[in-house]
């Protein structure tokens, strides 16, 4: 697909979003996501974008309705977060300003039955007989 | 299924995590136009939601409405919700049939009266008595006004039971009618679009769900979420668009560029609804990612405007070669052409026959032509 050439400037007016939404996350703790699925990016802009933020240090993939991937970008506290499969058509791909992705924080209400599963590991473990010598 | 399991629960049983659940609630959130952090807040809302009632009428429809929702792609983010709802009348998808069908709506109504939720897919005739579309021996607009009389609120789905559609194309010989030109009274959310977009049902489901209030809507009732942006806003084409790059025909060298359709009759200027961002069949593409303009399909008498092929306007020159002229162009030529696209609706709503009912959706009614 051929696409006008002068795409820069859309992809500036998100560069200068993201660094609003970064000061924020620095001065007062607030995360941000910034859902790009809606914007009628180009893939030339879309690469563009890409490239001036650059790779990061982390790389995560969560399966879970699809496949979602978090990618750290060189800029701290930016991350891309993208989702495949039937999460894609939903939502599109999304720069998520935090110290850490939110999907990849553990669900509060699910530590209990964490902690439950293992009880059981290890009480059926205890109930074993000990091996005779 | 136990009706008082909340919907995580209900999740947990089919294998879908909790994680799962909040990562689908955040694009549920991004699709309604919520901020980021409601996410959070739409999960523990629909953890705490009760299964809602829901009644289903099919009336002047061709089930693409229903078709758009339930033959979505597996596994369905769509499912998600529409499992949690009580589907309690559906006489396309439902097992019973004739009085255990009908046994089944009145059921439903007497147990949750006030509290269940009408989604009506089509357009009522009213035209000779309503004779022109009967179930079980009852007109449509008997089974409406019964079943909107004691219902939370009202959907209309798809742009026939939301404008009437293409049953009330001229000379509209059934007498097709809206379900807000017949029910009043009842809060009612249209969903135009033939079909319209699944996750625009699900979401508003989602909202009401959630919320147990409808979202805000536009002046024609269309939820803003999905609604409040034209085609045109977001359609990919529209750098072509500011540039004054038309394809002239389906097989020229700016059709095989991928330029502005506009020319081709693309309605996108004066269309409002979802599709440039949401897509189609999987998220795979939409009509004017196919090579085909947008016919205007969730907007009123978008059978009537003036044919799909027309351009809303054709500029009034060849457009400027460079980028700041044709900008100017376009922004003149899309100006006229809102104008003129609303003026061709103005006058074939003024020249169809009108129907009227005399009374709301509660009394009994009487046409007078």
């Amino acid at each position: 697909m051929n696409r006008p050439e002068n795409a820069s400037s859309a992809v500036e007016a998100l560069l200068c979003e993201v660094r609003v939404a970064l000061r924020r996350l620095a001065e007062a703790a607030e995360p941000t996501t910034i859902d790009l699925g809606p914007l009628p990016l180009s893939p030339a802009e879309f690469t563009a974008l890409e490239r001036a933020l650059g790779e990061g240090e982390v790389t995560a993939r969560l399966d879970a309705l699809g496949t979602t991937s978090v990618r750290e970008t060189a800029v701290p506290g930016v991350w891309w977060v993208t989702h495949d499969g039937c999460a894609g058509r939903v939502a599109g791909p999304q720069l998520e300003v935090a110290r850490w992705p939110a999907l990849l924080e553990t669900p509060a209400e699910t530590l209990r039955s964490g902690l439950a599963s293992l009880d059981a590991l290890l009480d059926a473990s205890q109930e074993r007989p000990t091996p005779m010598n | 299924m136990d009706k008082g399991m909340s919907l995580a629960s209900r999740l947990g049983e089919a294998g879908i995590s909790r994680r799962a659940f909040l990562k689908y609630c955040g694009m549920l959130a991004a699709s309604l136009g919520l901020p980021t952090a409601a996410g959070r807040t739409l999960a523990e809302a629909l953890d705490a939601a009760p299964r809602q009632s829901v009644i289903w009428l099919s009336f002047q429809e061709c089930t693409g409405c229903t078709e758009s929702l339930t033959r979505a792609h597996a596994p369905t983010l769509e499912s998600l919700i529409f499992d949690h709802v009580s589907l309690d009348y559906h006489h396309t998808l439902q097992a019973a049939a004739g009085e255990a069908a009908e046994r089944a709506r009145h059921e439903a109504m007497e147990r949750h009266a006030g509290e269940y939720l009408v989604l009506v897919d089509g357009s009522i005739p009213v035209r000779d008595g309503g004779v022109y579309s009967t179930i079980a021996g009852v007109t449509n607009l008997q089974m409406l006004q019964e079943t909107a009389r004691d219902a939370a609120a009202l959907v209309a789905i798809g742009s026939c039971a939301a404008f009437g559609g293409l049953p009330m194309a001229d000379p509209n010989p059934t007498g097709a009618a809206p379900v807000g030109d017949l029910v009043r009274g009842k809060p009612l959310i249209n969903l135009p679009g033939c079909p319209p977009i699944p996750a625009s049902i699900t979401g508003v489901l989602a909202h009401y769900l959630a919320y147990g209030r409808l979202p805000e809507l536009d002046h024609l009732g269309r939820p803003k979420a999905f609604f409040g942006e034209s085609i045109h806003d977001r359609c990919y084409r529209r750098p072509f668009y500011d540039q004054g790059l038309f394809a002239r025909g389906f097989d020229d060298e700016g059709a095989r560029k991928g330029w502005c359709l506009y020319l081709l009759g693309c309605k996108g200027p004066t269309t409002h609804n979802a599709c440039a961002v949401t897509k189609w069949n999987d998220g795979t593409s939409f009509p004017i990612e196919a090579g085909h303009p947008c016919l205007g399909c969730s907007e009123p008498r978008f059978w009537d405007a003036g044919g799909f092929y027309r351009a809303l306007s054709a500029p009034t020159g060849e457009p400027a070669p460079v980028a700041v002229a044709g900008l100017a162009v376009g922004a003149v030529a899309g100006a006229a052409a809102g104008f003129r696209h609303r003026r061709t609706r103005a006058a074939a709503n003024a020249a169809r026959p009108t129907v009227e009912l005399g009374r709301d959706a509660t009394g009994n009614e009487e046409e007078r032509s």
